[in-house]
């Protein structure tokens, strides 16, 4: 099945543009190069669990610029600002459940300790890493499921249920016409 | 106490009734007292934990399933759950009892009280409402069968037909002479811009079942309809398109917010916007009474039914300010996805503007509700399956949250006072078994194949389609059972020709 992909970035670019690779899962690589701020795709899936992953990559120690204190006033990063994903477009909460797994320079290990694996919620990616965000195909049908959108009527008089409707499949089915 | 009014069951516990509301207003403006009970909503919250949750599904059954019979047990309970509101209006001991006999499926419970309320007391009853016609999906019908049931065996003095503002008035004079009142012919028309402002005094409003933290209020924006759909009765029942200026509905609006607290409306007339005029000076003026007494947009919140306009008559404009005003859940009669139909049904408006509504819609963070007919006369099957492709193309709506819910309904039916009813023959309808068409019970001569059962199969077929997208389906659960009732019925009723 198809599914489109439309992404928004803030590409921080002052000392010059990042490397970005887009990817499915781990073998359909939809884009590599340097950074975009928008990018759109449409793609052929098969149904089930995949994986949306986006990297920055090919950062040095030279790519942002520190004061005296350490603050970065420069940097060089990849922040993702929105996801849609067939027109739909993802929430700030859905956004976040996306894990970044940071590759870290070997100066930022030596100079800072108990680093997380993986940062969650984070869009803002400032280390090379791996931006992860899981998702279902077909995707529509799959979203509606994890929103739960709209008001629940199980309990109430307004209720449409599975077992009244096979009931009713199972009534009509050979009945004689009137 | 000049009378007692009564919401009875069976209806939603959402929100207060209007109609006990507006009669409540009109006595006060008479300078008289009344009292308004809400016996559904007693019912519905109370009924289960005093009694059983398993007698209250099944009386909630036996209300809208005419085959249904109560046990021993059910009935027990119901009777002695109606005892008890009659013993409490007989201490009140009103001049009158008014009964608002909202829809058919208020039936059951108005005769069964009726006949316990006889034995008991001489206090003359009052019923009105568009439940005493025995359509099941109309309000109209040349003859208000039940409201002459009920008066041929004794069980209520007068009953009103149409509209309460021309009726309730007479009433309070003693003129029962007036059209109206125990007519076939309908009350007199008002005028909706010189309407009482309704009287909730006598409701907790917090209690109904509406979601809303402080409550949510029935409005009417108008009564009639600026459309003409050939199914509807609304036209019939109600005359004359008549709406209440923009500065007359916002005022009201801030009238309930400032004497009751609440926020949050429903308009249950058929249409918010039949006058695009009135409706922006409207939107106009709860956003500039938001600005003067720094509240923020969408301060108050109102669903309405609504139909659908062109781009050209609803600029992108106007669903901006519907916004920022407040518009929060349109109800809209789509009926079908195919425009060949919609033209047969003359909804006035094709899949392009309706496609255009959504995306304003979406657009503006209002959340719509979408009412469907399957198996309209002229419907095809190529017809049914634009209505199921119509489905699947907005169901990115579904999952942005802007359509909330899909209802289909129980398959076309023709009910009196309807276009169809009286001009059943230039669709080329017949009525089944010799008689007019009427109810489901009629087939069209150039689709022959649309008999009943295949309407009702692209009627499952439609829902179980919507539930697989992940629409969420209203009433699902009481249209088919009503479905199989009315389809057994028939076959009993054609067993008995046989027999």
């Amino acid at each position: 099945m198809q599914i489109s992909l439309d992404i928004g970035f803030n590409v921080g670019r002052k000392l010059g543009n990042p490397n970005a690779k887009i990817l499915i899962d781990d073998y359909v690589v939809l884009y590599e190069g340097p950074a975009v701020d928008q990018f759109s795709r449409v793609i052929d899936l098969n149904a089930g669990e995949h994986e949306l992953k986006i990297v920055h990559h090919g950062k040095t120690d030279q790519d942002h610029v520190l004061d005296s204190q350490g603050n970065i006033l420069v940097d060089k990063f990849i922040n993702i600002d929105t996801i849609a994903i067939d027109g739909i477009k993802l929430t700030d909460r859905e956004l976040h459940t996306g894990e970044f797994w940071p590759v870290y320079s070997l100066s930022y290990v030596e100079d800072t300790q108990d680093l997380p694996d993986s940062i969650c919620p984070n869009l803002y990616l400032g280390h090379n890493g791996t931006w992860r965000y899981r998702f279902f195909a077909p995707f529509t049908e799959w979203i509606i499921r994890e929103r739960k959108q709209g008001p629940q009527l199980d309990n109430t008089i307004f209720k449409s249920s599975q077992q009244t409707l096979e009931d009713a499949k199972s009534f009509f089915k050979d009945i004689r016409e009137l | 106490m000049f009378a007692v009014i009564l919401t009875v069951p069976r209806v939603a516990a959402l929100r207060p009734s209007a109609a006990p509301a507006i009669i409540k207003g009109i006595i006060k403006s008479k300078g008289l007292e009344s009292q308004v009970l809400d016996i559904n909503l007693d019912f519905h919250d109370q009924f289960g934990g005093r009694y059983s949750e398993q007698s209250y599904n099944t009386i909630d059954d036996y209300f809208f399933n005419h085959l249904k019979q109560l046990n021993q047990q059910d009935q027990t309970a119901y009777t002695e759950w109606m005892q008890g509101w009659a013993d409490q209006i007989k201490q009140i001991n009103p001049k009158y009892l008014f009964i608002s006999v909202f829809t058919w499926q208020a039936q059951r419970f108005t005769r069964d009280f009726l006949t316990l309320w006889k034995t008991q007391s001489k206090i003359p009853v009052i019923i009105g409402g568009q439940g005493m016609t025995k359509e099941e999906n109309g309000s109209y019908s040349n003859k208000p069968e039940f409201a002459h049931e009920m008066k041929d065996q004794g069980l209520i003095a007068h009953w009103i037909r149409g509209e309460a503002e021309t009726t309730i008035p007479a009433i309070i004079d003693g003129k029962f002479d007036t059209p109206g009142i125990d007519t076939d012919t309908l009350a007199d028309r008002s005028d909706v811009n010189s309407h009482s402002f309704l009287d909730f005094s006598d409701f907790d409003i917090k209690r109904y079942h509406s979601g809303y933290e402080q409550g949510v209020l029935p409005v009417e924006t108008s009564r009639g309809c600026v459309r003409n759909c050939v199914f509807c009765d609304i036209p019939t029942w109600h005359g004359k398109f008549r709406y209440k200026n923009g500065t007359r509905l916002s005022s009201e609006l801030i009238h309930y917010y400032e004497k009751y607290q609440v926020k949050d409306f429903f308009f249950h007339d058929a249409l918010c916007n039949g006058s695009v005029k009135d409706f922006k000076l409207f939107n106009r003026n709860l956003i500039d009474y938001y600005t003067q007494n720094n509240l923020s947009n969408r301060y108050f919140k109102y669903s309405s039914h609504y139909i659908v306009r062109s781009e050209r008559i609803m600029p992108e404009e106007d669903f901006k300010f519907m916004g920022s005003a407040g518009a929060e859940c349109m109800v809209i009669g789509v009926e079908s996805g195919s425009d060949r139909v919609k033209a047969d049904m003359r909804k006035g408006f094709n899949n392009a503007d309706l496609d255009y509504n959504m995306k304003m819609f979406s657009k503006y963070g209002i959340t719509v509700y979408l009412l469907l007919i399957v198996g309209f006369p002229t419907e095809t099957r190529k017809d049914f399956d634009e209505t199921l492709t119509m489905l699947k193309r907005y169901q990115p709506y579904v999952a942005d949250g802007t359509v909330i819910g899909v209802n289909l309904g129980t398959t076309l039916t023709i009910e009196e006072g309807s276009p169809i009813y009286t001009d059943y023959a230039k669709l080329n309808i017949v009525g089944t078994n010799g008689n007019r068409p009427q109810g489901p019970d009629w087939y069209c001569k150039t689709n022959p194949t649309l008999t009943y059962k295949e309407r009702i199969m692209r009627r499952i077929e439609a829902q179980e389609y919507a539930t697989s997208l992940g629409y969420t389906f209203w009433k699902g659960d009481d249209q088919l059972k009503l479905l199989m009732d009315n389809y057994t019925t028939r076959l009993n009723r054609l067993a008995g020709v046989i027999h």
